[in-house]
């Protein structure tokens, strides 16, 4: 079986960074591919543009999702998601420093499966991020593939 | 062809009815002069009557006391013979001589002349001729004769007249029986001439014309006294006739009163009481005629019109009743003038009054207009007096007139706008308000409300106008608050990116590379750390103060007692080291968005909470008051409290009044309290005393004072 791989959409090289390292330090082996924008992350997803040969597995366990992006928005690239057959199931938590009620309300409805805030302390997010690389490539089952 | 008007009419029946008041006072004036007149007349005829009897009387008397004396006359003859009858000188025939001496020596005293006769009527001596001489036999006259009548009798006897053969004039003859032992052998006569009676009568007074008879049994005249020309047979009514009989004769006295005497007394009457009688109904008619013309002069006076100054008539009454009629007539006269001044008044009002003024009759046809209806129709008076109503309005008001004038007909006060039509053509609106009058004629208030009418609209269109700009101004605060989340979401998002990486970084470094890092670096890192985490505090306070009051104000009802138990256990969680003492009023509600009372309620806690810290034992107190009839809550502690001369710092954001070493804090929870209450409507207000503690009271405006 091919191993689960991680898609991090993230704009910012700073969180990406520190998203990384804190992975890292969970001891998580998995391979863990970077969107910088929206529509990136969705050429990704959909093996388009850029990404038509890329290789690995066809989706990921999941996507962590920030919601301020270039190009488009997080929620923007969710709705396309749950739009596509091929995605729309695909676990997707939203990773962002908003703490917005109708970004969170907007992130639900659209489907995603967890929405978590970006702590400002960096332990507290280290600590975050690795609970959540563990659970979803680890302890959570995704739904069932082709 | 014209009917007879009403007064017509009344006059004919006037002259039907009235007469003047000379003609009544007139025929009252006949009405009072005619019973006295027949009185008069009555009372004349009463006294020709009277007159007349005393007169029948007076001459039955004159008749019967004639009759009497003749009677006596004859009586004393009587006995003058009866005394010779009586005689014994009759006895023997030679002293017959001496009989007759003694009976012509009477004669003087006796009147007449006597005779002796024998039973065989043979005269035996006749005082008219000597004694002796040869005298004839006593003749025997045709009728009563006395002789034979005392011969036959044996009484005395008085005959009718008979002509005397001795004498040779007419006498009547007195006959006494000389009776011996009851036979009569000797007559004595005595013979008067009628002569003598003549005389006697020619001495009675008798009133003039008329005639006295004295008639024997025959009915001849013996005496009479009489006018001359007098003819008792045709000259005498039977009433006219007074008959008295003689005892000792045959004879009558008969008085007469001839048709003219007998009738002078009446005609002296009347010949005197009329013209007296007319003389009076004359005087007393021309007296009434004047008077009464007086008396109705007076009173025709009445009924004109005074003449200023003119006498007071001179009867009472009618001076009394001058002075009324006067009196009335200065008071109608006063009650004219007030009249006309009112009218005057009226008519001016109706002619300057601004607002058109129209008179109708109950059809609403125009009987009046005032100057201001003409100018606002554009029609001259006298054209608008006589159109209808529907004539000046719009053709599609005409159907409502006939509804407006039931309604103003029947008394009620009517007040609506018409659309009016002028004479050329152009419509403008106006109020009318219009009313019925005493009279019966309608009275219309015409008010042109075309300014106000472009006023309203001016002011309607200006309203929309302002709708339309409260529309764009909110539609504009709505895109700038959306700008506002923008803002603030790029806040929350992209600030703490940046704040993430330093604190991160610092933190990897740390751990990474804790080893290689010497002296203070360690501290300076730590101090990146914390400065980033302040930043962070810094954010979230302003994002939680400008999302504090965004969108819809809710209108929930909330248990503040409630809330605070749960938001003071949750303090009391977070620190369970502190012992606080909690006082909670029970059943405190208000009504306000529930999110935001909570943010409110968790900001004062939460202060209360911390700024408590340091006392010795502290109290948390939870209430509510009505101050000025407003409910308010309140929190109250006490702990470090403030100086009241800073409190205008309170709620003003990132203002504090305590430094981070003694209460940590970024001064941003007192303002956002403020825009919550604020929002609502209400009011905060705060009391403080340094070291003795604080205490906070808001209310939530008319929000909050809904029924709960």
């Amino acid at each position: 079986m091919t191993a689960k791989t991680l898609l991090l959409v993230e704009d910012n090289p700073q969180d990406e960074m520190l998203t990384l390292r804190a992975l890292r330090r969970a001891n998580l082996a998995n391979r863990v591919d970077v969107a910088r924008d929206g529509q990136q992350a969705l050429d990704y997803l959909f093996r388009e543009g850029e990404f038509t040969d890329r290789e690995g597995p066809d989706l990921p366990a999941v996507v962590l999702l920030d919601i301020g992006l270039p190009r488009l928005s997080g929620l923007e690239v969710l709705e396309r998601l749950r739009g596509d057959v091929r995605t729309a199931l695909l676990p997707v938590v939203i990773l962002t420093s908003s703490d917005d009620e109708r970004d969170r309300l907007k992130s639900y409805e659209n489907g995603a499966n967890s929405f978590v805030r970006k702590p400002v302390d960096f332990a507290d997010f280290a600590e975050s991020v690795a609970r959540l690389g563990v659970y979803w490539l680890a302890t959570n089952e995704p739904p069932p593939g082709e | 062809m014209s009917e007879p008007t009403d007064t017509d009419m009344r006059d004919k029946a006037a002259k039907r009815a009235e007469m003047s008041l000379q003609t009544f006072l007139t025929r009252l004036i006949w009405l009072c002069v005619l019973p006295l007149l027949l009185l008069t007349a009555w009372l004349a005829y009463d006294s020709v009557l009277d007159t007349q009897a005393r007169r029948d009387v007076e001459a039955a008397n004159l008749a019967n006391n004639f009759a009497l004396a003749m009677d006596q006359r004859l009586n004393a003859r009587i006995g003058a013979l009866r005394m010779l009858a009586a005689s014994p000188l009759l006895d023997d025939a030679a002293r017959h001589r001496d009989l007759y001496m003694f009976a012509l020596g009477m004669r003087p005293n006796f009147g007449g002349h006597v005779i002796l006769v024998d039973s065989e009527m043979h005269m035996l001596f006749n005082t008219r001729v000597p004694f002796g001489t040869p005298l004839p036999l006593l003749p025997r006259p045709k009728g009563h004769a006395a002789a034979p009548t005392a011969l036959a009798t044996g009484q005395p006897a008085v005959g009718d007249l008979v002509f005397g053969p001795v004498a040779r004039v007419p006498l009547v003859a007195i006959a006494v029986p000389a009776q011996r032992r009851g036979k009569t052998v000797f007559l004595l006569l005595a013979t008067f001439e009628t002569q003598k009676f003549q005389e006697r009568i020619n001495q009675l007074a008798l009133p003039a014309g008329w005639s006295l008879s004295l008639l024997d049994g025959t009915g001849a005249v013996i005496a009479r006294r009489a006018p001359s020309g007098f003819n008792p047979a045709k000259d005498v009514d039977a009433a006219g006739r007074f008959i008295a009989s003689s005892k000792l004769s045959p004879w009558t006295v008969v008085l007469e009163i001839p048709r003219d005497a007998y009738r002078a007394p009446l005609l002296a009457a009347a010949a005197s009481m009329l013209p007296l009688v007319l003389g009076a109904t004359l005087i007393a008619v021309l007296g009434g005629l004047l008077a009464s013309r007086r008396l109705a002069g007076a009173v025709a006076a009445l009924a004109e019109n005074p003449t200023p100054g003119a006498p007071l008539p001179e009867i009472h009454e009618i001076a009394t009743v001058r002075q009324l009629l006067d009196a009335a007539a200065k008071q109608q006269e006063a009650a004219k003038a007030t009249l006309r001044e009112s009218e005057a008044r009226y008519r001016k009002l109706f002619e300057y009054a601004p607002d058109g003024i129209v008179i109708a009759d109950d059809e609403s046809r125009y009987l009046d207009a005032n100057p201001s209806v003409c100018r606002m129709l554009g029609y001259a008076r006298e054209e608008l007096i006589g159109l209808h109503a529907s004539n000046i309005i719009e053709a599609t008001e005409t159907t409502y007139v006939e509804p407006a004038l039931e309604a103003i007909n029947s008394g009620k006060n009517y007040q609506r706008e018409w659309r009016f039509r002028r004479k050329d053509g152009s419509i403008f609106t106006a109020e009318v308000i219009a009313t019925k009058m005493p009279d019966g004629k309608l009275l219309g208030v015409i008010r042109d409300i075309t300014e106000r009418k472009l006023a309203e609209e001016a002011i309607s269109q200006l309203n929309a106008g302002l709708e339309r700009r409260v529309a764009e101004r909110t539609v504009e605060l709505s895109a700038a608050n959306r700008e506002l989340d923008a803002f603030a979401y790029a806040v929350s998002h992209d600030l703490r990116a940046p704040l993430r990486a330093m604190s991160g970084f610092s933190q990897a470094l740390l751990e990474d590379y804790g080893d290689q890092l010497q002296g203070e670096a360690r501290v300076y890192l730590g101090q990146i750390d914390s400065a980033s985490a302040r930043m962070s505090e810094l954010i979230d306070g302003l994002l939680a103060l400008s999302r504090s009051t965004r969108g819809e104000l809710r209108r929930d009802v909330v248990d503040i007692s409630a809330l605070s138990e749960l938001l003071l256990a949750e303090l009391a969680r977070g620190e369970p080291e502190r012992r606080v003492t909690v006082e909670i009023e029970p059943g405190l509600a208000a009504r306000g968005d529930a999110r935001m009372i909570e943010v409110v309620l968790r900001n004062l806690l939460g202060n209360a909470w911390k700024y408590s810290a340091h006392a010795a034992a502290a109290s948390i107190r939870v209430y509510g008051e009505e101050t000025d009839g407003a409910r308010r809550f309140c929190v109250a502690d006490n702990g470090a409290g403030f100086n009241m001369a800073h409190a205008g710092k309170l709620f003003q954001p990132f203002q504090r009044l305590h430094r981070q070493d003694e209460f940590p804090g970024i001064g941003i929870g007192l303002a956002t309290v403020q825009r919550i209450v604020h929002r609502h409507g209400g009011t905060i207000a705060a009391w403080g005393e340094p070291g003795k503690g604080a205490t906070f009271c808001f209310t939530l405006g008319d929000a909050a004072r809904e029924a709960v």
